[in-house]
């Protein structure tokens, strides 16, 4: 039974522009390269993240697929969340609610525990609209 | 009967009237500019309000506006406008009771005073007689969810009028039953009222109509606009004039981009609205969100994102030499910069290769997530981007 990898969780900066993205990078590269890497993001921090910002992130998830691990986001700002959906890189990602959610979900499946779409809808949509 | 009107837009709900300070924090705004102040459908919404009381046989209108900061949104009111007087926020309401003064000394004998504010469709006829037979000094209209402030007056009374001005629309002097409307009303107090009243538009609930030529059911497209070919527009949607839509853009559910307006390739615009010289950049989707001058407001969130990153969302040049001039350096420094982006490509595409630095991020290629994967790519940011659009086939 294998339950002893450790699972990193990294905070994100407020502000996730070309400079900050390379250094958070810098910070991450060493879990990175780790065996079968667990990592979980916090984003709750996050009030801007631009392109460099995303691609820092797909970069993250890349080199963790690479070693047969995960990269899981937690605990996403509403601008967070805006611009990961703005460049159709949410669906790419595990998201959730909280870190721990993120963390404990690498152990097990916690179907509950994923980031809860908001119930939205547009009341002013018709039906034949929303389908 | 001579009856005229007095409009006050731009101010806000809670200004102080005493203090004579108007916060800036004001709901009913977007990026700083008041909701109403905004077109809508190719025409700003406080021209549509005029419109629609000269419609109803009012001739004579004062538009009171308070000054808002300088922005580029603001061009087309001064444009279809130019009669409205602009008056510092803090002296609006004495502005308003000089101006009901003077309307009542050049022969008003009811006087409609609407805040801008909500979009209402009132109807006035109804209105005027519910006044006359209630023998009221004022008479309140309210909407299904409450009191908005529009307001009919009687000339000869100026004391009641000096009062609720005074007191920025918020007391009578004396409790009357108010008119109720079972026109259409919108608030107009958050960016998500816009998004609804431009849908509710395009969905013939309003007497809005677009501005432009309707090509399709339910798809209006006005003059100078540019629809590439491969672009897809799904009804009721609304391009304005001298916008561009790039090569396999998707225009959808009641979708509304004003005029020069850029959705560049691949892009999904999905209930949202562009407001003027947005620029949306490739490969994005835009969904449920208001975008104008750089920052996107989300319906679903209920946020607002200022965007400085350039290749995803930009506002465009408000004057016409200027967007030529971009454009000319557009073209002149397109090849070098194909050139220096295929160097860089090399670059990383040996370093992905030999996995041994850090690569710079900085460079996201959003026309990535169009491209199909292939076999011999690299396990790139880009290609994980790909792996997503066509990850079902």
């Amino acid at each position: 039974m294998e339950i002893s990898r450790p699972v990193v969780v990294k905070r994100m900066p407020e502000k996730v522009n070309q400079r900050e993205a390379r250094k958070f990078l810098q910070d991450v590269q060493p879990f990175l390269k780790a065996d079968r890497p667990q990592l979980v993001f916090d984003l709750s921090l996050v009030k801007q993240l631009d392109a460099a910002g995303v691609e820092m992130l797909l970069h993250c998830v890349s080199e963790v697929m690479k070693r047969d691990g995960d990269l899981k986001l937690a605990s996403l700002s509403p601008q967070a969340a805006m611009v990961l959906e703005l460049t159709r890189t949410d669906r790419l990602f595990e998201i959730y609610q909280t870190s721990t959610d993120a963390a404990r979900s690498f152990s097990g499946f916690l179907p509950n525990a994923m980031r809860q779409v908001p119930a939205y809808r547009d009341a002013s949509t018709p039906d034949r609209l929303a389908a | 009967m001579d009856i005229r009107a007095i409009l006050l837009a731009g101010v806000p709900i809670d200004s102080d009237p005493t203090s004579g300070e108007a916060r800036s924090a004001a709901p009913e705004a977007f990026s700083g500019v008041p909701l109403s102040f905004l077109p809508l459908l190719g025409c700003p919404i406080l021209r549509r309000i005029t419109d629609r009381l000269r419609k109803s046989g009012i001739d004579s209108i004062s538009v009171l506006r308070a000054a808002p900061s300088i922005s580029p949104l603001l061009e087309d009111l001064r444009l279809s406008d130019p009669d409205c007087k602009e008056v510092p926020g803090d002296q609006l309401w004495r502005a308003a009771e000089e101006e009901f003064e003077n309307l009542v000394q050049a022969g008003a004998e009811l006087v409609i005073l609407i805040r801008v504010g909500a979009y209402a469709e009132v109807e006035l006829d109804p209105l005027i007689q519910f006044h006359l037979d209630q023998r009221s000094h004022i008479t309140q209209v309210m909407a299904a969810d409450g009191l908005i402030d529009f307001f009919v007056l009687s000339g000869s009374r100026r004391n009641d009028a000096a009062f609720l001005l005074r007191h920025s629309l918020r007391k009578t002097r004396v409790q009357t039953r108010p008119f109720e409307t079972l026109g259409y009303v919108n608030r107009l107090q958050t960016p998500a009222d816009l998004r609804a009243l431009a849908l509710d538009s395009l969905m013939k609930k309003t007497s809005i109509q677009p501005l432009g030529t309707e090509i399709r059911p339910g798809v209006w497209v006005a003059g100078g606009a540019r629809v590439n070919r491969d672009v897809r527009l799904v009804a009721p949607c609304y391009i304005g004039p001298s916008s561009k839509i790039r090569a396999g853009a998707l225009i959808t559910r009641g979708s509304s981009i004003e005029h020069h307006c850029v959705v560049d390739c691949g892009s999904v615009v999905e209930a949202s609205t562009l407001l003027p010289l947005s620029y949306l950049g490739a490969g994005l989707d835009l969904t449920h969100s208001v975008l104008g001058s750089r920052r996107v407001f989300s319906v679903k969130h209920n946020a607002q994102l200022e965007v400085e990153d350039a290749t995803l969302v930009s506002m465009l040049p408000n004057t016409s030499a200027l967007r030529t001039l971009n454009h000319a350096a557009n073209l002149i420094t397109f090849v070098p910069r194909q050139i220096v982006r295929s160097l860089i490509g090399e670059r990383r595409q040996r370093e992905s290769q030999v996995d041994s630095k850090c690569p710079s991020p900085g460079s996201f290629d959003p026309g990535a997530v169009t491209r199909p994967v292939t076999q011999e790519r690299a396990l790139s940011s880009g290609v994980v981007a790909g792996m997503r659009e066509y990850g079902n086939q």
